[in-house]
């Protein structure tokens, strides 16, 4: 294998170590507030789940990466190389200014902006595309009406238990299920979106033919990769986002986790790259909406909206601009 | 006015017009979403559920 191709793989197993390591907090942080796990079990739990999910879902996300953004025959070496390096780089800044964006979104962005700077505007897959931003908005919004109605549903099946605290005392263990399936939607959906930038390398560089599959070993080292991130670095997030957010009750835990990993399961089965970061915050949101919109931290959303708009755009930028970079030196 | 009302109609109205963009696979699932946010603000703006603000 060319060092070129190792060197992109590589970046792209890191990519998804980060993503791990990022979005554990995610998933398990009502969990750890409330107090049912410790940070490390919660952790473990997360990342065991994260790698498991290859084994549930297929490689529709993958594909749509690697074959749905971008013509493939402009997908060379130093295309996705470029694309990785605006997403991480997009990643980096908006890590450094505080605003919640999604890697996924940048990862799309990336490969777009390296790819159009390269071969211009016709390269881009039209259909493949709108799907990508149409999910954009629609899976927050999918959360969020499913993290209320369920919401609703549990008070109504259980209006006649009077006492919260005993009510919210049997959703404790329930969410250990719930954080269970939202690890395994994200797992799912995030380390697909690695497999997916593999996959167009492998593709590229003539290791794998231009209709075939993800090889089993880009599976295994990517679930791998969400997996260890999620364990080596994730409880350390966790226990800032669980001492952020003591205000969601068990209950609303588990409704919002649950409305999440449907939206996720949702999306990985037909091969839609979504953030899973914006998906449990609409979830959340959902939750709060329950009560009333005053229960809704709309700071939060806010933030998230704008980072919709400009994460694209961004990593766009940075990749078209690499990509032109490589180019005057290729 | 409940002030969900409105935020679940605008959130209606969003999933309505991501149905022109959206591939013909999916455009099932945002109408069934703005479906979903009418019955939604319908419900709140009846006071069937939770405590306005």
């Amino acid at each position: 294998m060319e060092l070129g191709v190792i060197i992109v793989v590589v970046v792209a197993l890191a990519f998804d170590y980060t993503n791990g390591f990022h979005d554990a907090a995610n998933s398990i942080a009502t969990v750890v507030s409330t107090r049912v796990l410790s940070p490390r079990s919660a952790v473990a739990w997360a990342a065991f789940f994260n790698f498991v999910a290859f084994l549930v879902f297929g490689t529709h996300v993958a594909s749509t990466i690697a074959k749905d953004v971008v013509l493939q025959d402009v997908l060379t070496i130093g295309v996705i190389f470029s694309g990785l390096i605006g997403a991480i780089g997009w990643n980096l800044i908006t890590f450094w200014l505080g605003l919640p964006t999604s890697s996924s979104h940048a990862l799309v962005g990336g490969i777009a902006g390296a790819a159009v700077a390269r071969f211009g505007g016709h390269v881009l897959v039209e259909e493949g595309l709108r799907k990508i931003g149409v999910f954009i908005v629609l899976s927050p919004l999918i959360g969020l009406a499913l993290g209320l109605i369920l919401t609703l549903v549990i008070f109504r099946l259980f209006h006649r238990v009077h006492r919260v605290e005993a009510l919210n005392k049997g959703f404790r263990r329930a969410q250990l299920i719930s954080a269970a399936a939202f690890s395994l939607g994200h797992g799912a959906n995030d380390a697909q979106k690695t497999m997916g930038v593999i996959l167009a390398v492998l593709i590229a560089s003539g290791h794998v033919a231009k209709d075939g599959g993800v090889p089993l070993w880009v599976v295994l080292a990517a679930h791998t990769a969400i997996g260890l991130g999620t364990l080596s670095g994730g409880w350390r997030i966790v226990k800032t986002m669980g001492s952020k957010i003591t205000r969601l009750q068990p209950v609303g835990g588990f409704a919002a986790e649950t409305a999440a990993a449907v939206t996720l399961f949702f999306t990985s089965a037909n091969g839609i790259p979504v953030s899973t970061t914006h998906t449990i915050t609409g979830a959340i949101v959902g939750v709060g909406s329950a009560r009333r919109l005053t229960a809704v931290r709309w700071g939060v959303a806010g933030r998230v909206v704008w980072a919709w708009v400009i994460t694209i755009p961004g990593a766009f930028v940075i990749a078209a601009t690499c990509s032109l970079i490589v180019k005057a030196f290729a | 006015m409940d002030r969900r009302v409105p935020f679940f109609l605008v959130s209606a109205v969003v999933a309505f017009l991501l149905v022109i963009p959206s591939p013909e696979k999916f455009r099932g699932i945002c109408e069934v979403t703005g479906v979903v946010y009418i019955i939604l603000a319908a419900l709140t703006a009846l006071d069937s559920f939770g405590k306005p603000d």
